[in-house]
This record gives structure tokens, sequence and C-alpha cells, in this order.
């Protein structure tokens, strides 16, 4: 009886054992479909970030940008790069860096896409995320110029001014936008004196995001431009250097031949080549320009 | 009765207050052995560790505890997430079974520990040996039992309450026990568990670490009832914690990423706070199982075994665009586990044959914004095997089979929106074989097992930057199963005051899976991380313990133990990385004499010399060095004071790290960036009942 019992018990495990082998097979079972979250509002990986360099002039503290010329080929007023990412998921580093001349002013602006192409600056600037969030802007690796030899004033080649303003997306001059708080800096917009000429060097951007604390000192100010707290660094939602050449002096009338010089070599054109598009560019109305910072 | 009533009520007061503050990790086990000789178990030794030990050690986490014992290392990300290293593999190469239930979780990297409150176990044991045809796949390293144990047959309610004090984190946690046989119902048992503890920051010598704190919450319920030939049990746990992310390792570039590796302490510190704050992570595993044990003939036995888990990880980070309380990361991991095995046991030999069905799904919660480190995932496995047991006048002999049939299909979508993941067949044979003699002075073990283990998916499908450190994980969906072929053996030499023991053990894993560095960056927008890419070579592991211990008199004890092992890849010789460097431990026990109403009066010295680890591929480094030796001392005393014939308290009082040592351990993750825990006073006091 009892050995009628254990074979049943042996069979029933044995059929048991083939309908669950049996009953496994892969394209039976599929994963819940994943979620792109990505295209989620409120993502925080952004696809792409611009920078946007306009030369120009102050007007007391507002940056006016110099006039445009498409004709322009060399002496532009304005200058773009763009980070993004490849098919491969790798950050597309431009090479073609950014000329700047020493002794003009240069507003930098900056603004992120999300994947769709959105805008999303005003992510850093609500008042949740400003006060743990600031650009800093730092000058690595300066050479001089064409050379290896590290340049000797690095320190001083950049001075900058933060000019956000409120909507972040608002042009200063225009009616209902105003300044941020001088110490409420973000960094989304500000202004570039440039002190020194002839260096290359990396402008490594950096926006901090400060998980302990917020980007005031004890006094309540923020930290310079290029003086992050050490604190600060520990996670930064943007690091990024942007290549720098300072090839030229902005010319007085002594060293304008050597400024046209420093145009034609930077650019490897002509003499005659480098002074006919600065003569294009310096016939544009110079108080025609229509960017405010 | 009056004071013992008050004891009560006052530890369940302090319990409740604790529960109150919803954290927890308090810690205590009746007993941790290596393995008991059991028919229908595994047939290594037996190596207990005292219950004063176990109190030494509230407080501390499961690895922690089998730190202890032989063979085991740990492997930690931090001061608050750590896990075992058996035999130098840790993670998904270990199986940890929970009353029963093998474990399921994530998996993931370092940066994650296994989901067990070492609080609830009565009984901890660490397989060593050949254990992947019961407990299956991915049993290569061994395999961590955690036990409740026997409900007893007392009638009254009984129990413990333990309170606990930590003075370097200033964490304080209480657990609370209590079970019956109930005379009402005849056969029907019941258990019911309860831990709370909760940690700040850490601090050693020099610096505080900025939110390493640590909660943890968790309770348990048993009911057993036993009828004629059947038994039935059913259990519950909730597991909760929360772990701070210690950020002081993030940096936005390679060079900055280089200089504080350099520099090898934060270079800002924070003063210390008892609270968590994000970044952190949080873990909620629940595990409901319930089995039948039937004796359906005089030697034949019928086990069946449901489970049912789920596994619910979230990391939080300060918020750019969601507020805080959405995570960054959210994923619930779901398993079923069905087990029938029928045995047969008659007289010196035990047989089984069993079947196991296991199958866990992975969800990504939608909504987080970020894109999940893991795909979607189906994964399913069906096994079939046989192990049999003789036992003979002085040897015992095992031997077993095993086969299984998986299948994992993932689906995701990475940060650029693009889909990936396929459909995986896998299936693999393991097998066992070990023996063991045992006279009156010598024992002698030897196990030869080959087992594999299916690549997780985070070793497959990995693609993204660690939460925590700027590393780039890349996984390769290309890689094979791991196989291993681990012999093992033990001889000890015994005389009455006296045993000396060698153990040793090779381990050649075909297709051995690691992450290393490649020297290379990946650009991001947050800057360039280093990219640690997943490999398989094969390799060869080999370890050699040797424990003495002597009683130099009837109240004085010492312990030595030895600890050596090796990992390189076969090919090209190079050392693998996270294997422990040598280590040496020694403990000098004191009974001594029955004080006043005051017994089991003793104290322990302990010492730990950790070698600098020579044997390093620099290449799969982080560092081209490695943390210099350190020694640690300890020490502890314990007493207790019985209340009447039932119930005793026991003070225990211990300090870590006696000198407040400066150090760093080589198998912690975070050993780059800061150092390990200084000198830590702790205090617990125990009242069972």
């Amino acid at each position: 009886m009892k050995t009628q019992f254990f074979k049943t018990i042996v069979v029933a495990f044995s059929i048991m054992t083939m309908l669950g082998l049996s009953s496994c097979s892969k394209d039976d079972y599929l994963p819940a479909t994943p979620n792109d979250e990505s295209l989620e509002l409120g993502h925080e990986e952004w696809a792409k970030v611009t920078f946007r360099f306009h030369r120009g002039h102050l007007h007391g503290a507002s940056f006016h940008g110099s006039p445009t010329n498409e004709n322009v080929q060399y002496f532009k007023a304005v200058q773009e790069i763009n980070y993004e990412y490849d098919a491969s998921g790798n950050l597309i580093t431009p090479e073609t860096p950014i000329r700047l001349i020493k002794g003009e002013i240069y507003a930098l602006e900056i603004t992120y896409f999300g994947k769709n192409g959105e805008r999303i600056n005003s992510e850093f600037t609500s008042e949740i995320n400003a006060p743990i969030h600031q650009h800093f802007f730092l000058t690595k690796n300066a050479k001089q110029i064409n050379t290896d030899i590290d340049f000797a004033n690095a320190s001083t080649i950049l001075d900058y001014v933060y000019r956000d303003t409120n909507p972040e997306d608002g042009m200063y001059s225009t009616a209902g936008v105003t300044l941020r708080a001088e110490n409420d800096p973000i960094g989304l917009k500000g202004y570039f004196f440039v002190n020194q000429s002839y260096t290359q060097f990396d402008l490594n951007v950096i926006l901090v995001h400060i998980l302990k604390g917020n980007k005031w000192n004890g006094n309540g100010m923020p930290f310079p431009f290029n003086a992050p707290s050490n604190a600060f660094l520990g996670t930064q939602d943007l690091n990024i250097k942007i290549p720098i050449r300072v090839f030229a002096n902005r010319p007085g009338n002594e060293d304008f031949d050597q400024f046209i010089q420093d145009i034609a070599d930077e650019f490897n054109v002509s003499f005659d080549e480098a002074e006919a598009d600065w003569l294009e560019a310096v016939e544009t109305p110079f108080e025609s320009g229509q960017y405010w910072m | 009765m009056h004071n013992k009533n008050m004891l009560v009520v006052a530890f369940a007061l302090f319990h409740i207050v604790v529960f109150g503050q919803q954290d927890t990790t308090a810690i205590h086990l009746d007993a941790v052995i290596l393995k008991t000789v059991n028919l229908q178990k595994s047939i290594f030794k037996t190596q207990d560790v005292s219950e004063l030990v176990q109190r030494i050690n509230t407080g501390k986490d499961l690895a922690h505890h089998l730190q202890s014992l032989t063979g085991v290392q740990i492997r930690k990300s931090g001061a608050n997430v750590s896990k075992p290293i058996i035999d130098g593999l840790s993670s998904s190469r270990i199986v940890y079974m929970i009353n029963g239930v093998k474990l399921e979780n994530q998996d993931w990297a370092d940066s994650h520990s296994p989901e067990i409150d070492a609080d609830l176990a009565n009984i901890l044991s660490v397989l060593r040996g050949a254990e992947s045809v019961k407990y299956g796949s991915n049993a290569l390293g061994g395999v961590v039992n955690i036990e409740t144990g026997r409900i007893p047959d007392n009638t009254s309610i009984n129990g413990s309450a333990t309170v606990h004090y930590s003075q370097n984190t200033r964490g304080m946690g209480s657990n609370l026990k209590l079970q019956q046989n109930l005379n009402l119902i005849k056969g029907l048992r019941w258990r019911i568990g309860t831990n709370y503890t909760k940690h700040g920051d850490y601090h050693n010598q020099e610096y505080n670490v900025a939110n390493s704190g640590t909660s943890l919450n968790s309770y348990q319920t048993e009911i057993e009832y036993a009828v004629k030939n059947v038994k039935f049990k059913s259990f519950y746990s909730y597991y909760n914690s929360k772990q701070g992310n210690y950020f002081g390792a993030l940096t936005g570039n390679i060079e900055e990423f280089e200089e504080r590796i350099k520099h090898g302490k934060p270079l800002v510190t924070f003063p210390y706070s008892f609270n968590l704050h994000a970044p952190y992570q949080e873990s909620t595993h629940q595990i409901a199982s319930t089995s039948v044990d039937w004796k359906f003939a005089p030697h034949y036995f019928l086990k069946s075994h449901y489970s049912y888990q789920k596994n619910q990880k979230e990391e939080f980070d300060i918020r750019r665009s969601a507020l805080s309380s959405v995570p960054i990361q959210d994923l619930t991991l779901t398993a079923n586990h069905l087990d029938i095995e029928l045995g047969n046991k008659i007289n010196n030999r035990y047989s089984a044959l069993g079947f196991q069905i296991r199958s866990k799904t992975n969800y990504n919660q939608p909504g987080t914004g970020v894109t999940p480190s893991l795909p979607n995932y189906i994964y399913m496995e069906n096994s079939l095997y046989t192990h049999h047991t003789l036992k003979l006048k002085q040897w015992m002999l095992n031997a077993g089979l095993r086969y299984d049939w998986a299948f994992m299909n993932a689906r995701g979508i990475n940060f650029l929106g693009q889909n990936y993941g396929e459909n995986k067949n896998f299936s693999a044979l393991s097998a066992q074989v070990a023996a063991k003699r045992s006279t009156e002075m010598w024992d002698f073990y030897s196990s030869l097992s080959y087992g594999w283990r299916v690549p997780e998916s985070y070793e497959l499908y990995a693609n993204g930057k660690q939460h925590g450190i700027p590393i780039y994980y890349v996984g390769n969906m290309n890689m094979s199963p791991e196989k291993g072929q681990k012999w093992m053996n033990s001889i000890t030499y015994k005389t009455t005051n006296t045993s000396l023991e060698f153990q040793g053990f090779i381990n050649r894993i075909e297709d051995y899976i690691y992450a290393v560095p490649t020297h290379q960056y990946k650009q991001l927008f947050s800057g360039p991380a280093a990219i640690f890419q997943f490999k398989q070579q094969d390799a060869l592991l080999a370890g050699i313990d040797i424990i003495h211990a002597t009683d130099i008199n009837s109240n004085i004890n010492l312990i030595n133990k030895f600890s050596w092992i090796q990992g390189h890849e076969i090919r090209s010789k190079a050392a693998l990385p996270n294997i422990s460097p040598i280590r040496v431990h020694s403990t000098l026990s004191y009974q001594l004499p029955v004080l006043a109403n005051f017994q089991d009066n003793s104290f322990r010295l302990s010492h730990e010399w950790t070698a600098k680890k020579n044997d390093f591929n620099p290449d799969y480094e982080l560092s081209s060095n490695t943390p210099p030796a350190y020694h640690l001392f300890n020490l502890s005393a314990s007493t207790s004071y019985p209340i009447d014939k039932n119930s005793v308290l026991k003070f225990t009082t211990s300090v870590d790290n006696l000198f407040n040592t400066l150090y760093k351990d080589y198998l912690n993750l975070h050993r780059y960036f800061v150092h390990d825990r200084g000198r830590s006073i702790n205090v617990n006091i125990q009242f069972n009942f």
C-alpha cells in the first residue's frame, strides 16, 4: 500500500517536473514595456547645451552686443559652440575654438535644451533650485598661443560679471525683465572682460549642484565666478571645457596693422582679406545691435 | 516578580520609542555557526560563535557578523553598505537563504548590500563547500543561511529584548522577540520579532564622514502548526533600510577625481548629523513564504515550499526639476519560488530529489525622469536536482547533481532614447561530491563542486554613471555564464586543550565576470567619467586559512586565525581586483569568577592585522597604490545578572578600534576617498525572559 502510494507520489512529481520544464518558452514572457524617461516632463538629462558669445560694449553696467553681419567671416560679433551627444552616446566636443580679443567684452549666454528641443533653463532658476546652482568659469591649461609653454598670468586672463535675468529667457532692457539680485547669481548670462592676449586655454564651465547647504558663504555672499568652494565640487550638472584662443589685442591707432595681421594669421588668410573682413564688420552701425544683457 | 514585570514594561516602552523613529539595525543572534553536521544538509564542520560575540556585534550588519567566520571577508562601499565575501567571491556569487527562501535582489555592483537583518536569525551559517546542487546556480562562492530556528516548547510567552548604543555614530536601537508554544491549540507555535536602529554619521580620528548614517527597521512573524506527520510553516518578514550616500567622492572632472584620490580624504568636511539627507538609497524587502513538510511514509518526506518576494529599491537625490521625494531610481523586483523535494532517509542514508521553479520580474517605475540603471526584465529558472548523503563509521559522503534551464528577457531604453535588450537562454549542469572523516584527534573534509552563474542584468546591460563616484559602467550583453570548479579541503588536529586546523581551497572559474577600468573616459555633460567595462576571463582563486585555538588554562583561551587568498587571471596571470590581503586575527578571552550575583563575567581582547595588498594589478585599480597595513585592537566585557529562574539581564560593553587608528581597508570601495571608522564604544543590554 505504502509502496504504491510512494510510486504515485513519484509519478505525480515527475509529471509536475515535466510540466514545469515544458511550460517555459522564452517567447511567452516579455517584461513590461520600458518608459523613455528622457521624454518625461521634469527630466534632468538635457540633450544639448549652447554657448553663445556676443562681442560688445558697455553702457554703464549694461552690455550692448555689436551688430551682426552675415557677410563677416572672421571678425564675427557672435560665436556659438554646442555640446550634444552623438548616436552612440558620446559627447561631441567641438574642436573649433572660441576666438577672443584682449580688451573686448564678451557676453556669454548658456542655453540648455531637452530631448525635444525645448529650452529648460528655468530648471535652474526656480525658488528651490536657484540657491543650489551656480555656474563657475575656470581657466585651465593656459598656454602661450601656439606653444606648449605655460601662460604666466592664467588667473588674470578673464573677469566675469553675472547678469542673470528674471525671467531667465527675457532680454534685459525689455519691459518686465529685471536682473537677478547680485548675491543670487546663476551664470546662465554674464559677460567677460578679456585682460590678456596671445594665449590659448580651456574655459572650464561648471554648473554646481550643491547637495549640502547652499551657494552662499558664511556672510551670505556667493563665491566668485572663478573660485567655487571645494564643498560645491562634489556634484556638477555641467563640466565642459570650451577651447578659447585670445589671438589679438583690441587695436589702437598704433597697432592696427598688427591687429589685422593677427586676424590673418589666426584664420590663415591674407592681410588684405583680413582687413576687408574687419572693414565689413565695422561699417555696420555700431549701436544698431539688438542684443542687450 | 514585580521587578521582572517592570523590566519587561521598560524594555517594551523603549522599543516602542525607537519604533516611533522608524529606524533600526539591532543585531542579535542566538547562535552563529559554520554549518552543523546534518544528513539533510551540508557535511561541513560546525564552528560556533559564542553568544557573547553576538552581543558584541549588536548594531552591526550581517556582513560584520559573518566576518568572524573563517574564509569570510567584507566588501564595503563606505561605512553603511557591506556584503560578505566568501573565499574571494561576493554579490550574486553567494546565495542567501532566509528561513529556506532564496533571497532575490537586484545585485547592483558594490553600492548595494543584501537586505537581511541578522537580528532576525537565531542560526546563522556559512557554507563554503559544495552547495550548488541544493541551493542552485549562483552558489559559486558559498551559501549564507539565516534561520530563526525552532520555536521552543515553552508554553508561556518568552523571548528577549535588547537595547544598544554606539558612541561613534551616536546610534541606538532595540529589538524585541516574543514566541510561544500555544497551549490552546496543540501543535501551534508563533513568533514575532521587531528590530529598529538608527545610526548617524560615523567619524574617525580626523573627521566626520558626511551623510554616512543609516537606519533600518524590520519585523517578522512566524506561525508553525504540526499535526500528525504534517508540519505547516508560514513566515513573513518586512525589511526597510535607508543608507546615506557619501557624496564627498563626487567630482566633476577627471583632474579633480584624481586629485581627490591623491588627497585620500575629504576636501571639505561637514559637522556630525544624526539625520539622513539626500542623496540616500532606500530598500524595502518583503518575504512571504509557506511550507509543508509531510512524512507520508516511515522513511519518506515530501517538502513543498512556496515564497513570494517583493523588493523595492529607490535612490533619492536633491532634485532639480522635481521634488526630492521623487526618486531618481525606482525599481521593483518581484519573485516567486516553488520548491518541491522528495526525501528518503533510512538509517545512515539520506537521498533527495527536488524540483524548483524560480521566477523574478524587474520593473522600473515610470516617472523618475532619470534613465534607469537596469532594464525591465523577466528571469525564469527551472531546476531538477538530486543529492545523497551516506554516513559510515568514520566517514560521511555526499554527492549531487543538478540541471537548470533559465532564460532572461530584458527590455530597456537608454539615455539616448534607444531601445536595448534581448531574449537569452541558459542551461547548465551542476555537480558536487564531498567527503568527511572524523576520528578522536583528526577531522578531514574535502569537497569538489561544479557550478555556474547566469550574468546579472547589471553586468549585461549597465550603461551609465554610478550614483556616487564618476565611474561609468558599461555592461557586455554578449557575456556567457560563469562556470566554477571549487575544490575545498580542511584538516583538523585536536587535543584536549588545543586544536589546529588547515583549510584550503582552489576555485577555477571559467568566464569569470568583473568590471575593470579601461583608463578611458566617457565625456558627459557633467564631466568625464572613468569607464569601467565588464569583462570575462578564466580565473583561478586559491586560499588558505589556519585556525589555532588553545586553552591556556581553565579561564584563559586564545584563538589565532591566519587567512591568505589570491586570485589571478589564468591567461595573463594578472591579479584580480577586490581580493583580500593577508589577515591575522587573535582573540584572548578571560573568564572571571562569579562576583556577587553577577555571572558569566568575561573579558576579551582581540587584535586584527591586515597586510598591505601587494599582489594587485594597477590597471584594475583607480589608484596605483593600495592602503598600508594596519592593526586594530578591540576590547569587550560582559556580565549576566539573573533576575529569577527564567529571566536574566546581560550587560555588554565593547570598544572597537581601541586606539582610534586611522586606516583604510583595501576591500572598501570608498578607500580612495575616506578612511574607515574610528574608535567606537558600544553598550548592549539584553533581557531574556
